[in-house]
Formats: structure tokens, sequence, C-alpha cells
């Protein structure tokens, strides 16, 4: 019983942080480094990022988006910074 | 043509500068323009000016852009694209669009700096169908929103959208007379995205209606034909399952502007807007089919199963992409696809012949398709088989004109003609194809098709003139085999705007007449012209009436035995490349280029067998002491031959042109039969003179073309250049009767028989410029100008000569024939409306060195064939215009209320008009002093082009309600001239024609059909006449047929 409990409590709050999360709100980068920026996406798309090399995690970036998906603004930021991408189950592994 | 200058110089234009200018909706970099005033501002803050003016969001590193660098910038009205690139002068930089973010990114390279604006594509693919039933809809239009960049189903409902700007896109799908669909879709950059739907009919009514049948076959028709953007007529595939034509000729037959050549009843051959077949190509998936015909170029298409086919294409004006010798149009037969699962159909039926009086018209059709390996292996295979009869009764007859009184036309002979034909067709096709992956293809597709026609023909011809009965039986089985055999890929590559095609083929098609054997007997003073003879002015029926018919007279006079085989093979290989360009983003273009190589190699192989003209004289008395008692002689004993007793049987032609004369006792097949083959071997002799028909040729042609397409959304711009260099070789002989006089003893009549060989090579270049216009959604118009070529008939071309010296005449070939060219202007209204579909077009044809055959006195004292009558093909220098109209209707119906909704009409009128001359040569009385030189006229007439009827109706009405399915056509066409005499006296023309076929069908069930055909109603003879009407050249019926059947199919498509 405790346990179901548990269970739908963690659900209920999961949901209400996914839900107060402003579907509208907009993603400013203004010359942000890219380990800020990949925080910033954690955040925003509930996902985990590993940067592999200190220089490209220093690497600093402008861009604004409104409605965009991760997809979407990865392959921006792989395009601007010159860097690849993959996609390991929960977790976003940016390579040079 | 009076200005391909202007035309040519406009297609440079065109090719030199395809895209200027374009306008789009959709924001982007090179369109949105801004007006910006910056003095002394960091980069940054520039970037955030242009941001605050448009929709563009930047995304850029400080790594390589130097962000606090102070700019200063004054312009007025420049794009986007314009002020990135003033403002970053000097650097080397990529930008790329995607959606509302623009990227910059900087990139080391060698050289001076450049600034290289990019853009991001994905591909859709997918197929479209209808939402109850599944059937593809074929010429459905995808389209991005708001662009103009789109595509069109094909025959089995497949397209592919290629550069599709990345991002989020509105897929637009539309099939008029059905709902739109809207489909939101994610473009990801070089990949491609598969995205099918399913269409509902638009209908007002509140019922549920499932469009099917003859009203699915009309709508997909007006789809594909208003899709398109050349001029084509399309006949679906539902028309060609659901409701069946007789063949494939009679379906395309029914299209505007199309006129059908018939043999005895069937129809077999296709004349576009007034030109004849050979001017026609008929191709399979765009690759060209051998002719079947042993004279000329044409293909006879009731050889192709309609089981197999997806559709077919007529295109009425050519574009660069296809071949050049398609003076009258293209009609392409499209090959199905193998369905996604197990699907298959097999059709029986068998019928009635009235003429024969006989059931056992059987036909039988079957198809079964499926895809393995996961839908990447598709096999679809088929095979058909029909036995036809298609006997036929024939008069005919000849007419006299007189120099001196050329009012008088005079009957010279008649001819009763009683045919009993069976046709047995066999076929069958196999198609493979290969899916290997994102956008690239393989098929291969094997066709086979053969016609065995077995003909068995009873003549007695009647000549008051020279007062003799002729009496006649041939046996003949003409042999008809196409295998037609293509290996083709297609391929897009890399971000796919590039699309490559590549094809070989194999086509073979042979065509023979194994021992076709005949004898002719003749009776001399037929008639007793001393007791009155036939009454002065009997028709040529009515003069049967009057011979005497005296059997045991007739005498053998000739017996012969034909062996023709002609065959034609066809080598192609060819490539396609397509490059998409993107101008701006919402209009597109694309530039197209190929090569082709076609190799016909055909020959022609005719032996004749035959006793030497002598009667049953030639061998005779070694032939009675082989057989004594077998054969009886006339009882005449000065000039015993054998008579004709001996070869006549109870053989009775029933109801023969419906009892309006007696046909009489006819030969004994058998009999003939057992004279050819024991006798013929050794008595009679190869025939020197038919040899000579024998050719070789050999024609190379070597093609290559560019071309270019824009679309500005209401207009379309398709124009390019194709040139064909053709390098021929003939091989043809020159044959002479010697002179009998000059035999030794015994040695057998002789021919002087010499090889000639000729070379011909020609380039031509034809431009080709095409346009479409849309005033609204539902009204557009298309002009195209284009220039085709048809290249003259083998045998015409071959170096041949037949000299007949005894008879002073001679038959040639003309090596030194020209090919024909011509410029094609066509102005083509559509509209569509909910009525349905209403077309106009006009159509002007004008025709360079067409070629005719000539026959003149040769009056050159200094030619070997001085006094000689000649006929040798020659070109008309003059040029030829074909020009007409044709109007097209296609009601839709499916608004109103029950039960009209099930109506479905289509009416279709051309009117045709076509000036040319042709040359004659004839004695007009003489110098009219001692001597009495003959004087010879050498002139041109205008005439008509050959075949064309002035007038073509095409009326449909069909009616569907529930299972059931019928439709009853008719086909009105005005009588067309044949050929052109010296005097309008000697003209022959081919008469009005009005036929009425009707079809029904009933469906069971989902997997059961039953049918009927009732073809040729009203039995209508197809006649002939010279000068007029009265003056009858041949009529011949053929009867009515009727049969059913059943289908069964399974599985869905």
């Amino acid at each position: 019983m405790v346990i179901v409990g548990f269970k739908l409590g963690s659900f209920i709050i999961l949901l209400s942080a996914m839900l107060s999360v402003e579907p509208e709100k907009e993603l400013v980068f203004r010359n942000t480094p890219l380990d800020q920026v990949c925080s910033t996406l954690e955040q925003h798309f509930d996902i985990e990022f590993s940067i592999k090399g200190k220089s490209l995690r220093h690497k600093r970036v402008t861009a604004r988006y409104t409605q965009a998906s991760l997809d979407t603004i990865l392959e921006d930021l792989a395009f601007v910074l010159n860097f690849r991408y993959e996609r390991k189950k929960d977790m976003i592994v940016i390579q040079q | 043509m009076r200005s391909p200058r202007v035309l040519l110089s406009i297609l440079a234009i065109w090719l030199v500068f395809p895209l200027t200018a374009l306008s789009g909706s959709i924001p982007n970099i090179r369109e949105v323009k801004v007006s910006l005033n910056l003095v002394n501002v960091s980069l940054e803050e520039a970037l955030q000016r242009i941001e605050e003016a448009t929709v563009f969001r930047f995304v850029y590193s400080s790594e390589n852009i130097d962000k606090d660098q102070r700019v200063n910038l004054r312009v007025y009205d420049v794009t986007v694209a314009q002020v990135l690139e003033e403002l970053f002068r000097g650097k080397n930089l990529m930008i790329r669009q995607r959606n509302y973010q623009v990227m910059i990114k900087g990139f080391h390279r060698a050289g001076s700096p450049k600034i290289v604006v990019e853009q991001e594509y994905g591909t859709i693919m997918g197929r479209i169908t209808d939402e109850q039933t599944g059937e593809p809809l074929p010429g459905a239009t995808v389209t991005i929103r708001g662009t103009s960049i789109g595509s069109v189903t094909n025959l089995n409902g497949n397209y592919t959208l290629v550069q599709v700007p990345t991002g989020t896109q509105s897929v637009v799908i539309s099939f008029l007379g059905y709902r739109d669909k809207v489909q939101e879709v994610e473009i990801k950059p070089n990949s491609t995205l598969s995205l099918n739907a399913a269409l509902q009919p638009d209908v007002t009514t509140m019922q549920e209606v499932i469009v099917t049948g003859q009203a699915l076959g009309q709508q997909a028709a007006i789809n594909q034909q208003l899709s398109s953007n050349t001029i084509v007529n399309v006949v679906s595939k539902e028309r060609i399952e659901e409701l069946p034509d007789q063949n494939a000729a009679e379906s395309v037959g029914r299209l505007p502007g199309i006129a059908i050549e018939r043999n005895a009843g069937e129809g077999q051959k296709v004349i576009v807007r007034g030109l004849s077949p050979r001017f026609n190509a008929i191709t399979i998936n765009g690759e060209r089919i051998p002719s079947t015909d042993p004279q000329d170029r044409s293909v006879d298409l009731s050889m192709i199963s309609p089981e197999q086919l997806a559709g077919i294409e007529v295109f009425k004006a050519l574009t660069p992409d296809k071949d050049g010798d398609a003076i009258g149009g293209t009609v392409n037969f499209v090959v199905k696809r193998a369905s996604e699962n197990w699907q298959g159909n097999v059709r029986v039926q068998t019928g009635y012949n009235s003429i024969a009086n006989e059931w056992g018209q059987y036909r039988g059709n079957a198809r079964l398709s499926n895809r393995f390996l996961v839908n990447k292996l598709g096999v679809l295979v088929t095979g058909n088989y029909q036995r036809a009869n298609r006997s036929s009764d024939v008069l005919s007859a000849d007419w006299q004109t007189l120099v001196e009184r050329p009012d008088l036309i005079r009957l010279e002979s008649s001819t009763l003609s009683d045919i009993i034909e069976v046709r047995r067709r066999y076929g069958g096709s196999l198609a493979v194809d290969y899916d290997l992956g994102v956008n690239s293809s393989l098929l291969w597709s094997t066709l086979w098709g053969e016609t065995d026609r077995d003909e068995l023909r009873r003549r007695r011809t009647f000549d008051v003139r020279e007062n003799f009965q002729d009496y006649g039986l041939r046996e003949r089985s003409l042999n008809t085999r196409l295998l037609s055999s293509s290996f083709s890929g297609d391929h897009a590559f890399s971000n796919q705007s590039l699309e490559f095609d590549w094809r070989t083929s194999y086509s073979t098609s042979r065509q023979t007449t194994p021992f076709s054997h005949q004898m002719r007997f003749r009776e001399v003073n037929a008639f007793d012209f001393d007791e009155g003879g036939p009454p002065v002015g009997a028709g040529p029926g009515a003069i049967t009436g009057f011979a005497n018919n005296d059997f045991a007279n007739a005498f053998l006079r000739r017996g012969e035995i034909d062996d023709d085989l002609t065959t034609e093979d066809i080598y192609t290989v060819q490539a396609d490349l397509k490059k998409v360009l993107n101008f701006g983003s919402g209009n597109r273009a694309y530039v197209k280029g190929g090569v082709k190589y076609r190799l016909f190699d055909r020959s022609k192989d005719a032996v004749q067998f035959r006793d030497q003209g002598n009667g049953a004289q030639d061998g005779f008395e070694d032939f009675l002491e082989d057989f004594p008692n077998e054969y009886q002689l006339t009882p005449s004993a000065a000039n015993q031959d054998i008579s004709m007793t001996n070869f006549l049987g109870n053989y009775q032609a029933e109801d023969f042109l419906d009892n309006s004369v007696d046909f009489g006792p006819g030969l004994n097949e058998f009999a003939v039969d057992r004279f050819a083959t024991l006798f013929a071997s050794d008595y009679y002799y190869p025939n020197g003179l038919v040899d000579n028909a024998d050719y070789e040729a050999q024609e190379g042609i070597a093609a290559a073309y560019l071309m270019s397409e824009v679309d500005f959304g209401k207009l379309m711009l398709l124009g390019g250049v194709r040139i064909e260099h053709t390098d021929a070789e003939y091989l043809g002989f020159r044959t002479a009767e010697i002179d009998e006089d000059d035999l030794d003893e015994g040695e057998l009549g002789a021919t002087f028989r010499q090889e000639q060989t000729s070379e011909i090579a020609y380039t031509e270049w034809l431009p080709m410029l095409h346009a479409r216009y849309k005033f609204t959604d539902w009204f557009d118009v298309r002009v195209a100008a284009t220039r085709s070529l048809a290249r003259p008939d083998f045998q015409n071309l071959v170096p041949w000569e037949r000299i007949e010296p005894f008879e002073s005449r001679a038959e040639l070939g003309n090596p030194a024939l020209q090919h024909m060219t011509a410029w094609n202007f066509d102005v083509f209204f559509s509209a569509y409306r909910n009525f349905g579909l209403f077309t106009v077009g006009f159509f002007q044809k004008e025709l360079s060195n067409i070629d005719v055959q000539y026959q003149f006195t040769e009056t050159n004292r200094r030619d070997l064939l001085f006094g000689y009558e000649v006929s040798q093909p020659i070109n008309v220098t003059e040029p030829t215009t074909v020009r007409g109209v044709e109007i097209d209707f296609q009601a839709n119906l499916l608004a109103l209320p029950s039960p009209f909704n099930g109506i479905v009409f289509s009416a279709n009128v051309t009117f045709i008009e076509s000036s040319t001359l042709y040359p004659f040569f004839a004695r007009r009385g003489d110098s009219g002093s001692p001597l009495f030189t003959p004087r010879f006229v050498d002139d041109f007439r205008p005439g008509r082009m050959p075949g064309q009827p002035d007038l073509t109706t095409n009326v449909s009405l069909g009616y569907e309600k529930g299972g059931f399915s019928g439709r009853l056509s008719m086909i009105l066409q005005d009588d067309s001239f044949d050929q052109l005499g010296s005097r309008p006296q000697e003209d022959s023309f081919s008469d009005l024609l009005v036929r009425l076929d009707a079809v029904a069908s009933y469906n069971i069930n989902k997997q059961f059909q039953v049918f009927a055909h009732w073809n040729n109603i009203t039995d209508a003879p197809i006649e002939s006449f010279q000068f007029q009407e009265s003056f009858l050249t041949a009529q011949e019926y053929f009867g009515f047929t009727a049969d059913f059947g059943l289908r069964y199919k399974f599985g869905k498509e």
C-alpha cells in the first residue's frame, strides 16, 4: 500500500513538474559556453548531457529558440560548433 | 516553320538564364528584405537589429565570429542574405537557414574569402490511395504549402518530393473529386520521410459514396491529365480492369483525337491526330516496342495484354526526354508494380461470333503478384490466352476510268472473298522489382506476346472487261511474336537533389508465314456477251450472278507457296540525370539531361515458290506419270490443263454478305493442301523476283538532350533541345527477269540478282518549348511548340530494284529518301469544375519531306528504264499541314442525388483537316500528228493525308449502381482519304463508320464478378469507295460478337 502510494505520489510530482515547464518559454543563449547551454537544455528537455573534450565545453554560442525540438537545436549547434552527437538511452553524448 | 529562329532564340535564353527573380511566401533570407542604418555598432548588435526587423534568429559561436567587431552599414531594401554578405565581407563563412534559425559559422579554406549561403533539404515519399477501396490514386498532387514544391503520383499511386526545406512543413495532398488532406511533417536534413495518405471522395450528399469502377476510372484519368505538365490523355487502370474493352487499341481509340485502324473488325493500330500509325511511337514503360508489321514501322497494339497494365498514356506534345520520332504522338503502356501482399486476378470468358455462327471465342487471363523480403522484392506475373474467330465476307470492285472520258467510270471487275480466320493469342509477362533502400530501385520487366492467324480465303473474281472468272483458295498461317525485356534502375543521390536513371533493353519481333499456299483457276469467256451478258450499269454484286460457272473448263492458272520472315531487334541503352534546383524557397526548377543509343536491326527474307505462270503445263507430264488417275484434265483437247473439278468440294458459304449474293461452291482446302504438299516441291520453282524484296537494315540512333522546367506557381515553363543522330546501313537486291529465249533447253526461268548497299547519316536538332498557365485553380492553358521527326519505312529506304522487262515495269526503293521533320504547335485549354472536365485543344503540324509512292513512266531516253512504268517512293518537297480541334467533355455526376449519381458520361469530337501535295504522272493523249508521241503530265495534286478522317466522335454513356456497371459506347469515324489517283475520279476513300459496343458487369461479391460484351452491335460493314460513294470498292462484313465471362480476384493492391 505504501509502495503504491509512493509511486503514485512521485508520478504526480513528476507530472506537475512537467506541466510546470512553460511550453512557450523562449530559450535564449547569449555568448553562452556550451556546458551552460547543455545544462539549460537538460532542464528544459529532461535529459542528460555528456560533453567530451574541454575545448568544446568552453566554446561560446549565441542562439534564440521559441518553439523547437531538441533535435533541431542540437543539429543547429552541431553545425555551428562542428561537433557530433549521439543519443544513448537518456543521455546525449557530444564530442568533437 | 516560319519562325524557328525566334523559337530557337527563346530556347537559348531559356536554357542560359533559366531562373532569376523567383518569388515565394515562406520567409527566406534570400527573399526577405530589410533597411538598416548601422553606425559603428558591434557585429553582435548588428545581428540583433536584423532579428528585430525580421523573423529570423541567428545562431553563431564567438569561436569563429568576432562579435565585437565594429561595423558600419547603410542599406535600403536589400535581402538579409545580402546584408550578411556585406557584414562578413572578406571572411570565409557558411550560412545555413533552417526554419527561422540562421546559422553562421566560419571555415578554413584556401583562396579568396567566400560566403556560402546554404539550405538543408529532405525528401518525402509515399503512396496516395482511396480510403474505402485502397486503390491507388494516380495523378494526385502532393505539394508543400506556401511553395511551388510539388509532385504528382504515378500510375501506381506513388510520389516523391525532393529538395524539401528542412523544418516543419505542411503537405497538401489533393485529388480532384476528393477532399484535400493537409499533413504537418518535420523534415530532417538529408533524410527521407515516408508519408502515405488515404483520401475520401468529396461528395455533397449525406450518403457515403464509394467511388469505384467507371467513376474512379474517369476521375483518375482527369487527375492525371490535369496534373501533367504536358498534353496527355490517359486510359486509367480502372478503365482497363473493371470494364474492359476488347483490347488496348480499342481503349486508346476512345480518347479524343484518335482514330483506329481495324483488321477484320479488331482494333489494331492507332492514328493520332490524323497521322497514320507509322508516325507514332509505341512504348512500354518508355521503352520502344519493335514494329510488328512486315512493311512499315507500326505496332499492333492487340499484342499487348491489358492484365499487366497500370494505365495507358498518350502524349500529344513531345518533351526532349522522349524519342523524337513521334510526330503524331507517343502511346506509353505503364506496367503495374507488384502489390504488397498476395494479389491475383483470373478472368475467363467465352462467346459467339455471328458471321461464323460459332460459339468458341475463348479467352483467359491471369495475374498474380506479391512482395517478398520485407517488401523489397516485388514479383508480378501474368498470362493470357485468346481464341477468336475473326471471319469476314468481303465484296470488292475495280473501276475503270478512261482518259478520253474522265467523267465515265465503268465497272471492270468485282471480287467476292469468303475469309475464315481464327486468331489465337498467347502471352505473358514477368516484372520483378527490387527496392535497394532509400530512393533507389531496380526493375526487370519482360513481356511476351504471340499471335497466330490461321486464315482460309476463298475468292472469286469476275472480270467483265477481259471476260473471265478466277477462282482461288489461299491457306495462310501468320505468326507474329513479340518479346521485350528491359532492365532499369532509378537512383536518387546525396542530398536528394540529384536523380539518376538508367535503362537497357532488348526487344525483338518476328513475323512469319510458313507454308502459305494458294491455287488459282481461270474460266475464260465467263460471260456470254453475245447473249447480252450482265446488264449495262449492273453493280459489283449484281454482275456475279451472270457468270457461266463452267467449272470443268476452269484450269489451273497458278500455284504459289510463300514463306516470309521479317525480324526486328532493338537494343537500347540510356541514362538520364536530373538536378533539382532551388531559387528562393518557394519556386522550383530542375535541369535534366540524358543520352540514349538505339540500334534497330531489321531483316526481311521472302521466299516464293510458284509454277512458271504457264498453268499446269509446267512440268506437267512428269507430274501425271507420277500420279496417274489423280487429276482430271479440262475437256478441251487443244489446251489440256488440270481442271478445277478436282478441287471442288461441297463447301458452301452461308449467308454470304447477308445473302445479297450467292458465293457458290468453294474450293476444297484439303485438296489444295494435298496438291501443295505433294507436288509443290517438285513442280514449283523459286521465284527470284520475290527475293528482291529481301533486305537487311541497321539503324543506329544516338540521342542527347538537355531540358529545364521551372514552376512559378501559376506559370510553368519547360524547354529544352534534343539532338538525334541517325547512322544507317541498308542492304537490298537488284533483280531482273532474264528472257527465257536466252536460257538453255530444260533450264528454268531465271533472274539476275545483285546485292546493293547504301548508307545514310543525318543529325536533327529538335527544340521544344512548353508552358502551362493556371488562370485559376480550375482553369488552365497549355501551349507547346515542338519539333519531331519520322523515318521512312525500311522497305522504302532499301536500295532494291525489281525489274520486269517483259512487262516494262519496275519497282524501286529509294536510298536517297529523306526523313520527315515536323513543327508541332499546340494550345490546350482545360476547365475542371464540379460538373467534370472540359477541354478544347487546337493543334497544327507542319511536316516537311513526307514520302509518298510515285508512279511514273520513265521518259528519259538515256535511262536504262526508258519507257518503263516505274513505282518509287519520293519526298514531297512542298510542306504538308495537319491542323485540328479536339473537344472533350467528361461529366462527373457524383454530386447528383441517387440514382442519377451512377451516370458516367463522356464525349469527344475531333475535327481535322490536312493538306499535302501528291505527285502524279499520267498520259494525256498524244502529239496528235504522225509519230503520235505520247504526252505526259507530271504534276502535283492537293489532297488529304491518308487515313485521316475529317471528323471523329466518341460518345460513351455508363451507369453503375450497387454491383452493376454498364457502358454503351459509340464511335463515329467520317470518311477518310486512302489513295490519290491522277484525277478525282481515281481517288479512293474509306467510308463513314459508325460502331456501337456495349459492356456490362455485376459484382456478386468482392471476389467474383460476371461480365458480358456485345461488340459491333449493328454489324456495321467497313466500306471504301472510289470518287463517290456509289462506286463501292470494298465492303467488309465481320458480324457482331457477344461474350460473357467470370472474374475472380483476391487481395488488395
